[in-house]
């Protein structure tokens, strides 16, 4: 019995090693994602974020509102350049970790963040109380971790 | 007889553990665990899922929240900063798990002003060599030369025959005061205060020649041109502080360039090209 369900569970083994290989080979050489179909509504996409149609129209539009000739293919080449070039900044920004180590990205993300969530509570009474609370519900469901070093609080 | 299905078990075995421990390897190397407790440069304080405050995080509070090192502050106040920083760092995990650093249009400006802000100053960073500006100098020389300059008289005049009395009569003339400021002026700045065509007419008269009246819009003129100073080229010791200005403007420029290709080659792009047809016959 053994010996038989033996070779049988290898066989399982392999095949399902051979179709994570397969599916691994294929997404890092980005075949899957380079055949997806882009929506209608984008111009380009640059690794998974797409450009929006109308971000490229009204980039265009600015560009014609300063420009005396009209627009050439030239300079709507160029626009969507510009767009692709700000997204991989952008991406490389992000993965770069800027949200936390520059100071300027991470007051705006903190300010966009805290405004967001002022609006939420906005009808509260006490909006610090309420900031505390929201704060304090984060902390709840976050692991967090003191250095054995440290003499926390 | 016994000894021989051993090896194979073993083989099988050990083939095992290694593609564990290569399936293990790939899983780390995917994840964005880091082990920040090995980091010496920048000791782990405190985890905040898995993301580091350490105290370097600490130090740079400190010095914005009070003006002073992190080592100046008693542990009650650097645990009220530390606190702090974990309010902080809840925020920023809040605002990535909501995709508001993504799509927020100030977020997006300030992340790429501050990409494009590190390219340029690890670019300003590094130190120049004399001799790398002389030979910038001498590559874009025409940038460093001081352009042809002609000193101008230009009067205006209500009428014609006013005009027409000062042409002919120099006493006439030297009592006119000229529009134009008296020292040289390049070509670009003639423009500017005369406009195109009486440009045109002072550049096309001689050294000491007055122009016949010229009638225009908003008058009668003569010109006179005083003085031509030809083209010169600057040494390179005169013009050094704007040879370094200009080397490290073109040096950002490359260093930017260079930084968007290699992410450029890096990425996946696609384009809609049904899209930019349509936009092009819009």
């Amino acid at each position: 019995m053994n010996s038989a369900t033996h070779p049988r569970s290898l066989r399982i083994l392999s095949l399902g090693a051979l179709l994570g290989a397969i599916l691994g080979a294929l997404d890092a050489t980005d075949w899957m994602t380079s055949n997806q179909q882009l929506s209608e509504s984008s111009i380009a996409a640059v690794n998974s974020t797409q450009i929006r149609l109308l971000e490229y129209q009204r980039a265009l539009s600015m560009l014609a509102s300063e420009k005396r000739d009209p627009i050439t293919d030239q300079d709507r080449n160029l626009v969507l350049q510009r767009l692709i070039d700000e997204e991989l900044l952008i991406q490389q920004g992000l993965n770069s970790g800027l949200i936390r180590t520059n100071m300027a990205v991470r007051t705006v993300v903190l300010q966009s963040i805290l405004a967001g969530i002022m609006a939420e509570i906005e009808a509260g009474n006490s909006q610090e109380q309420a900031l505390l609370d929201y704060v304090e519900n984060l902390k709840t469901s976050a692991n967090i971790e003191w250095s054995a070093g440290w003499e926390q609080p | 007889m016994s000894a021989v299905p051993l090896l194979p078990q073993r083989f099988i075995n050990l083939s095992r553990g290694l593609l564990a421990l290569a399936g293990l390897t790939i899983a780390l190397m995917s994840s964005d665990l880091t082990l920040n407790t090995l980091s010496t440069n920048n000791p782990e304080l405190v985890s905040v899922n898995q993301h580091s405050i350490g105290l370097q995080q600490l130090n740079f509070a400190a010095k914005r929240l009070t003006g002073a090192s992190a080592d100046t502050l008693d542990n009650e106040q650097k645990n009220t900063i530390i606190k702090l920083l974990i309010d902080e760092e809840l925020l920023l995990q809040r605002a990535e798990f909501l995709g508001i650093a993504d799509a927020d249009p100030g977020i997006r400006k300030a992340l790429a002003r501050a990409v494009i802000d590190n390219t340029a100053d690890e670019f300003l960073a590094q130190p120049i060599a004399s001799q790398q500006l002389k030979d910038f100098y001498l590559q874009y020389q025409k940038l460093f030369t001081q352009p042809m300059r002609i000193r101008l008289q230009a009067y205006q005049f209500v009428d014609l025959a006013k005009a027409q009395q000062a042409f002919e009569s120099d006493s006439e003339l030297t009592k006119q005061i000229s529009m134009l400021p008296p020292s040289a002026l390049p070509e670009h700045m003639l423009r500017r205060y005369l406009g195109g065509r009486l440009t045109d007419i002072a550049l096309s008269l001689e050294v000491g020649e007055t122009s016949r009246p010229i009638s225009h819009q908003d008058g009668i003129y003569l010109i006179t041109v005083v003085e031509r100073q030809p083209e010169q080229s600057l040494p390179f010791i005169q013009v050094r502080p704007q040879v370094e200005a200009e080397y490290q403007r073109r040096g950002r420029d490359a260093a930017l360039q260079k930084q968007l290709i290699a992410l450029r080659q890096k990425a996946d792009i696609r384009i809609n090209q049904a899209q930019v047809k349509k936009a092009a016959n819009e």
